[in-house]
């Protein structure tokens, strides 16, 4: 559960503006950028979208905090407006600075057009920058499974970030079952919110939900799998649910690939480190089952789950262990400079 | 009157040399008023341990410093304000880069912090508490109600805060985050600290300290 922060007549679009100014408030200044981009995103052509649009771009090229910077990047690249993409374009064009990079390309995969793959690859050779390079690949690979372009599979660059490590078998003796849940929320309520909308096919729907690794996944699926045959694609995205602020978030977005007969399938997070790989068939009523394994990444759980989308029907069975698998990474002891 | 000494041994700092501002009372500047009596006191309470990970660290200045003793120090004294009292025992410091933080040093979604707690935690028995400078989002951290003691254990583990440019409201979202990880829901009434807006009057019930006071992360009195 969260906290919202700052009084009422702050939490305005006004309010937001004035913090970000550097004036007295009671907002941080992460949750007004939020507040921007929550009014843009929900409504961009109108007045106060507009507004919020243009001041996260004059934060973009003007704040003098570079992580205020790096912020309203990655809060533009969650705006569907014109305005936002033209601002991202010119940040992966000219930019330098490695983590303006990386969080203009990440809104560039949600945002852009074919012409963009170019644009962030470009951004990817330019970039010195290991985590910038990083991003701005996985963007354009994230982006190629939105717009159904096929990319040259032999282009380790166009690989994401884990997609190669080895899958952890499920071994230890106590395991935990993956298992079909009620929608934790009201089948209405089950869709991502505007800022996130982009990261999911226009034709996804809430077809369920499973528990897995303590956590209820609301499952997204395209309504058309069909052209998953033909081209690179995004079936669908797990969604988690922020209860005390009734939200949801993006968690997972799962990107397939003809391959063979079926596809193969990527599990990835929304920037693109991944969780599962696997692979997936057609069965003669054109439904889809595909299984996946956990993948070898600092934090992991073995799990191997099946699941499979008949229409708007959606089952999954599975195992994972009950601990995990892959130590968590461990953050240095702080000596005050 | 337990020692210092005592009290340092029994929340785990050694004691020679002992720091008593920086090992015992956890601070990071000399600029927030902090009372080592009372700490000393407060020790005869229950109480839990605190990691404080700041994220993209080589980007934190000293007023970040100076507001991360702030919130550790408003902690102590809303949680010994508490309807039972309890105390926040050893409190140390960890970093992680801004390169190793791969971005996350801004963070983005609620995904993303969950993905954070995710991938990183200290292998001891403190509550991990991430510092972000950086939280784009209507609200100013996060952290799972009745979190897990087991480091191993799948799912969240450890509460996210955002910290604000030296002045703000962190304390009291890092008193927040933790009551959550310790067990407490929201409560709608403005004078309580698990209202879920802030700023609010801070006040931790006597059925809430219970709650807390049973979590498995709270350590006996020393
Ligand atoms: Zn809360």
């Amino acid at each position: 559960m969260s906290v919202l922060i700052g009084s009422r007549k702050d939490r305005t679009v006004s309010g937001a503006i004035a913090a970000l100014d550097g004036k007295p408030t009671t907002l941080t200044t992460g949750t007004a950028i939020g507040i921007l981009v929550e009014a843009a995103a929900a409504s961009p052509g109108s007045q106060a979208g507009k507004r919020a649009t243009t001041a996260l771009t004059k934060a973009l090229t003007g704040h003098e905090e570079p992580q205020v910077r790096v912020a309203a990047a990655k809060a533009l690249g969650r705006i569907d407006a014109p305005a936002a993409v033209r601002a991202l374009r010119r940040v992966a064009d000219d930019e330098v600075d490695g983590q303006l990079v990386a969080a203009a390309s990440e809104g560039l995969a949600r945002l852009g057009t074919r012409a963009d793959t170019r644009r962030l690859t470009g951004a990817a050779d330019r970039a010195t920058w290991e985590h910038a390079v990083t991003a701005a690949g996985v963007s354009t690979r994230l982006l190629a499974h939105r717009l159904g372009l096929r990319l040259d599979p032999a282009d380790v660059a166009l690989r994401l970030p884990g997609e190669d490590a080895p899958t952890l078998p499920v071994t230890g003796r106590i395991k935990a079952r993956i298992h079909d849940v009620e929608l934790p929320v009201p089948r209405k309520a089950a869709v991502p919110d505007p800022q996130w909308a982009a990261l999911v096919p226009s034709d996804a729907a809430p077809v369920g939900a499973f528990d897995c690794g303590g956590r209820t996944h609301v499952v997204l699926a395209t309504g058309d799998p069909a052209r998953l045959r033909e081209a690179p694609g995004v079936a669908g995205a797990l969604l988690g649910t922020n209860e005390s602020m009734g939200t949801t978030y993006v968690r997972w977005v799962v990107l397939t690939r003809p391959e063979g007969d079926g596809v193969a399938v990527t599990v990835a997070r929304p920037t693109g480190e991944v969780g599962f790989v696997g692979t997936g068939s057609w069965g003669d009523d054109g439904s889809l089952t595909v299984t996946v394994e956990a993948v070898d990444a600092p934090g992991a759980t073995a799990a191997r789950a099946t699941a499979t989308l008949r229409g708007r029907t959606f089952t999954i069975d599975g195992r994972a262990e009950r601990a995990l698998t892959v130590p968590r990474l461990v953050p240095a002891a702080f000596a005050p400079r | 009157m337990p020692s210092l000494k005592q009290r340092a041994a029994c929340i785990g700092i050694a004691t020679s040399p002992l720091s008593v501002r920086r090992d015992f009372m956890g601070q990071l500047t000399n600029s927030v008023p902090v009372s080592v009596r009372q700490q000393v006191d407060r020790l005869g309470s229950k109480f839990v341990h605190v990691n404080c990970i700041q994220v993209g660290s080589d980007q934190f200045t000293s007023a970040d410093f100076v507001e991360i003793d702030r919130a550790v120090a408003r902690t102590r004294d809303l949680y010994a304000a508490a309807g039972r009292s309890m105390g926040v025992g050893r409190v140390q410091h960890f970093v992680i880069s801004t390169a190793d933080a791969r971005g996350r040093d801004v963070i983005n979604s609620d995904g993303e912090a969950e993905s954070l707690t995710d991938e990183w935690t200290v292998p001891n028995d403190a509550l991990d508490l991430f510092l972000v400078r950086m939280y784009v989002g209507s609200t100013a951290g996060l952290s799972r109600v009745d979190g897990p003691c087991d480091k191993d254990a799948k799912g969240m583990d450890g509460s996210v805060v955002e910290m604000n440019a030296g002045g703000g409201l962190s304390d009291f979202a890092t008193a927040h985050e933790l009551g959550h990880y310790l067990g407490l829901s929201h409560r709608n009434n403005s004078t309580a600290l698990m209202n879920p807006t802030i700023p609010n009057g801070g006040v931790i019930t006597t059925s809430e300290a219970d709650n807390m006071r049973d979590h498995c992360r709270m350590k006996n009195p020393c």
